[in-house]
């Protein structure tokens, strides 16, 4: 079986006036039709700039300098514009942002907003585009459907705009949908409803789901699998039970002591030091200044990501219970 | 991400009263070195301000040396930019423009930015009944499209160098109460404001010392701007006969006398002084660009 | 409805702005110095000539009670007599007040034409050559001062190459007028359908247009482009483009709309400009619209004349300010009424 996504050695980077800002630098990474995937990092560490790479929405100065995404067999980095724009954006892959006021066009309707995505890629009417899309806003439980379709995004709170996103990334049925950050500039009530809307939805759609968080929690409940980045590159992935009970990188260790555990103590450890500039980063592993378990060869030779069990990678020269 | 490009640069062992100056040149230095259209419209205007100061040194004539035997000559080596309709040197009568020109641009603009941007801070700071009717008098002034109501009043007031100064002054002073007002509004609520406040600073001090300094960057891309018009409204209400008076030599007064003579043929007379208006506000304009730019990026373009 | 609420209220918050201006305009003639008698009467007036003339006019009353009578003058449409017309302000107002107003007019209809695409593109194609051009003609436009490249355009196309007309009146020396209905030359030549007129009258009022449009330009292009720049990075044009709509929708549609709003707002300001600067314009060209009218009143220290077309001008620029902004509110769905 192909797989939907496969991304290999991807680089973005960004050329400033002084500096080249390697902010996703040799990513690769999988996922399989339907499963929900969660892509962990902190802020800085290129998630959002990878999620952005798949759909080739890299602005200036960015610019993808190399590497492969495959969706579904097909390179999407080899793909004219134009057939991104009619086979790809918007309807077999689809993307939720964050802060989802400010992604709403302030100047047209929400109703008009998710049906002309309809409309352009299905070519309906306007009458069946404005069906389907009261049919999407019952679907994402926005209440009283129709008149949220006439409200511009200022009138409505920014978890009902959150859903209207959700509905227009939905509304062509994609394969995949690539939630970045979905709930930040959300109230902490709206947040857990955004996202068990998006739980029951990966079930009613059989969608994949591209899950971007910087919060470990979200993924143990939510997701699958789990990709995690440091500075640009992955450090380890694997099934979500696999690396929450037994993490191989010390990234991943450190970062699993840092979340409070409500069934212990709310003890939590910090990890030392800061996220390393991307414009000059580290050498060796990158996490090296940082690691517990740094030895001579982390300083000098940068650890491959490597196979250690079924779908379970990891990068590191020092893997812990190895 | 931009603004951490240039790091401070690094001490060469300098002295410490160099390093102190350094430090204080550095900011503008940085904002020049960043933009070389900015670079190019600083020169100029320093160049215009040496012109200014040295007139004397660089005109060729007495700019109201009367000369009819050279009368209307063209350019040449003796004239650069030929001789008016009494032979004039037309490049002396410019240099000597630029004196009161810039002159003009810098005490107008003076003006309105000391009464405007004090009289702004206060009615921002205090609100009330005051702020209340200064906010309408300013708009009453604005109700006016500036060049009529500098017109209106250059008319009542009468010609004369001074009378130029307070009219442009008064069209401009406006901008200066409604940003400064804007600003201390905001800047007001801030913490830093509560804490000079509450560390037994008098109102008067927490304005002056404490809020409107932190103010002075966006004020400043306004001076720039405020610059370049100054000098259009001072030479346009001269060009209409309620600026500067002949025989001393301003542009838009230069301008209005040489109209009479284009169509006979004499463009130099027009020409050359509206030139060095254009050069003059393009350094404002281009210097202005610059400073905005590296205030506030937002406006980048 | 809402809107119609909105727009009654604005006009409601007009009346202490006109009040203002009108005060303005009263101050301009009786608060600052010199006196009117005196400049009605000249230079050889006696004392007693003077005081009678005072009287007449009603200087001698306090200054509330003239601020009053003024007030009540101006409502009856009564601005007062201008003696170097020899005839009431209002009327030498209502034969030259049109040409202003449709030379204003097409200058902004020039620069709309040609500054909002310019920028446009301008922002679109970033660093390209169109956008380095755009800039450095913007920036140029907007340092010209237009009574010098108004003297330029006819010393070129009218003086040199001869293609212009000569800088005096609106029409051709021995044309007829058409039939006064709006006084606005070009729209009177097309109700009479006369197209020799108003051929005429294009190819004198065309260099003033383009003196007055091109500083406009040089300001609408700069405006457009950074506001275009800033929406063009915006995360719903992001969202749009993710959506997969054509560049086309997302350039022309969701990023122009929205940087067209602060534009719009800009037009008013444009408008006062393009007033002022008809004073300098018609006055170049040898045209007799407010302009020149204002000027010769100065000249002349025709202060009735100068009063009255400085609030004539006040007040249309006002209105102007008015219909922008309600114009704004129709087309901002952010903006709210109340």
């Amino acid at each position: 079986m192909t797989r939907l996504l496969e991304i290999r050695d991807l680089k973005t980077y960004f050329y400033l006036r002084r500096a080249v800002v390697r902010a996703v630098d040799g990513v690769s990474f999988w996922m399989d039709p339907g499963e929900m995937v969660g892509l962990v990092g902190e802020s800085g560490s290129g998630k959002s700039v990878t999620a952005l790479s798949v759909l080739r929405l890299i602005q200036m100065p960015g610019r993808i300098v190399s590497g492969e995404i495959f969706f579904q067999g097909r390179d999407l980095l080899a793909m004219p514009e134009a057939k991104m724009n009619s086979t790809v954006r918007g309807q077999a892959i689809t993307m939720v942002f964050q802060n989802p006021r400010s992604c709403l066009n302030p100047v047209l309707t929400v109703g008009k907003q998710i049906s002309r995505v309809y409309r352009t890629h299905k070519g309906v009417s306007t009458g069946q585009a404005n069906d389907r899309s009261l049919g999407l806003l019952k679907l994402v439980q926005i209440p009283d459907p129709e008149r949220v379709m006439r409200r511009y995004p200022h009138q409505l709170s920014g978890g009902m705009c959150q859903r209207v996103m959700i509905a227009m990334a939905l509304i062509c049925q994609p394969q995949l949908v690539i939630a970045d950050e979905p709930t930040t500039g959300l109230d902490v009530t709206v947040q857990s409803q955004i996202l068990s809307l998006m739980r029951d939805l990966r079930s009613q759609t059989q969608a994949a789901q591209l899950l971007i968080t910087h919060d470990l929690g979200v993924v143990a409940e939510t997701c699958d699998r789990i990709v995690i980045m440091y500075c640009g590159k992955v450090v380890e992935t694997g099934s979500v039970q696999d690396v929450f009970q037994q993490p191989t990188h010390p990234y991943t260790a450190a970062l699993l002591h840092s979340v409070p555990d409500v069934r212990k103590d709310f003890r939590t450890t910090t990890i030392p030091g800061t996220v390393p500039d991307a414009r000059d980063p580290p050498s060796g592993c990158r996490f090296h200044p940082r690691c517990t378990a740094c030895a001579d060869i982390c300083r000098v030779e940068e650890p491959p990501l490597i196979q250690i069990g079924p779908s379970r990678e990891v990068a590191c020269h020092q893997r812990l219970g190895g | 991400m931009t603004t951490m490009d240039d790091a401070a640069p690094a001490d060469t062992g300098r002295s410490w009263w160099g390093a102190r100056l350094w430090g204080r040149l550095e900011y503008p230095a940085y904002i020049i070195r960043r933009n070389p259209v900015t670079l190019f419209g600083f020169s100029v205007i320093v160049l215009l301000v040496i012109i200014a100061l040295a007139a004397p040194l660089i005109a060729t004539h007495d700019p109201l040396a009367v000369s009819p035997a050279n009368a209307l000559e063209p350019p040449s080596r003796q004239a650069l930019f030929g001789t008016d309709q009494y032979g004039r040197d037309v490049f002396s009568r410019i240099i000597y423009a630029t004196r009161l020109d810039l002159f003009i641009a810098l005490t107008s603009v003076g003006l309105a930015f000391a009464v405007g941007t004090v009289l702004g801070a206060l009615a921002g700071y205090f609100a009330g009944l005051a702020d209340n009717l200064l906010m309408r008098l300013v708009d009453v002034i604005m109700a006016f499209p500036p060049f009529i109501l500098a017109m209106g009043t250059a008319a009542a007031l009468g010609a004369g160098t001074a009378n130029i100064i307070y009219v442009v002054a008064l069209i401009q002073a406006p901008i200066y109460v409604r940003l400064a007002r804007g600003e201390i509004l905001s800047a007001k609520e801030r913490p830093y404001a509560e804490a000079a406040h509450t560390m037994g600073n008098s109102p008067l001090q927490v304005i002056f010392i404490h809020l409107l300094p932190n103010c002075v960057p966006v004020l400043l891309v306004q001076v720039a701007v405020n610059l370049s018009w100054a000098i259009l409204n001072a030479a346009g209400l001269s060009f209409i006969g309620l600026g500067v008076r002949p025989p001393t030599p301003e542009w838009g007064g230069m301008i209005n006398e040489g109209m009479a003579f284009m169509l006979s043929g004499h463009w130099w007379l027009f020409f050359f002084p509206g030139l060095a208006i254009v050069i003059t506000i393009l350094a404002f304009n281009l210097l202005a660009d610059g400073l905005r730019d590296v205030f506030d990026p937002r406006l980048r373009w | 409805m809402r809107l119609l609420i909105y727009i009654a209220r604005r006009l409601l918050l007009l009346i202490p702005t006109l009040l203002g201006v009108t005060i303005v305009c009263f101050s301009l003639v009786r608060v600052l110095p010199g006196n009117p008698a005196y400049f009605i009467l000249g230079p050889y007036a006696t004392e007693e000539d003077i005081e009678q003339v005072k009287t007449e006019l009603g200087l001698d009353k306090p200054l509330y009670q003239q601020y009053v009578i003024y007030l009540n003058d101006i409502l009856h449409g009564d601005l007062g007599y201008a003696w170097h017309t020899s005839q009431p302000v209002a009327d030498d107002l209502k034969q030259r007040f049109p040409l202003s107003i449709e030379l204003a007019t097409i200058a902004l209809i020039i620069t709309l034409i040609v500054g909002v695409p310019l920028g446009v593109v301008s922002a679109v194609k970033r660093g390209s050559w169109v956008d380095n051009v755009a800039r450095v003609l913007a920036v140029t436009g907007v340092s010209m001062p237009m009574f010098w490249t108004g003297l330029v355009l006819i010393y070129f196309f009218f003086f040199r190459l001869r293609w212009a007309p000569p800088p005096m009146g609106v029409l051709d020396v021995l044309m007829e007028r058409p039939p006064t209905v709006t006084g606005m030359i070009l729209v009177d030549s097309i109700i009479a359908g006369n197209w020799e007129t108003f051929g005429s009258a294009i190819s004198h009022l065309i260099l003033p247009a383009i003196t007055l449009a091109l500083p406009m330009i040089g300001s609408i292009t700069r405006m457009t482009r950074s506001s275009m720049a800033e929406v063009l990075h915006s995360d719903y044009v992001r969202t749009a483009t993710a959506f997969g709509l054509p560049r086309r929708t997302v350039i022309y549609r969701d990023a122009l709309q929205n940087a067209l709003l602060p534009v719009v707002t800009m037009i008013g300001v444009l408008y006062g400009f393009a007033l002022g600067g008809t004073v300098l314009i018609e006055m170049i060209f040898g045209l007799t619209g407010m302009g020149s009218y204002s000027f010769g009143s100065i000249m002349n220290m025709d202060y009735a004349g100068v009063q009255g077309a400085v609030l004539m001008v006040a007040v249309i620029f006002v209105m102007i300010n008015l219909l922008v902004d309600i114009l704004y509110a129709f087309i901002d769905p952010r903006i709210s009424y109340g």
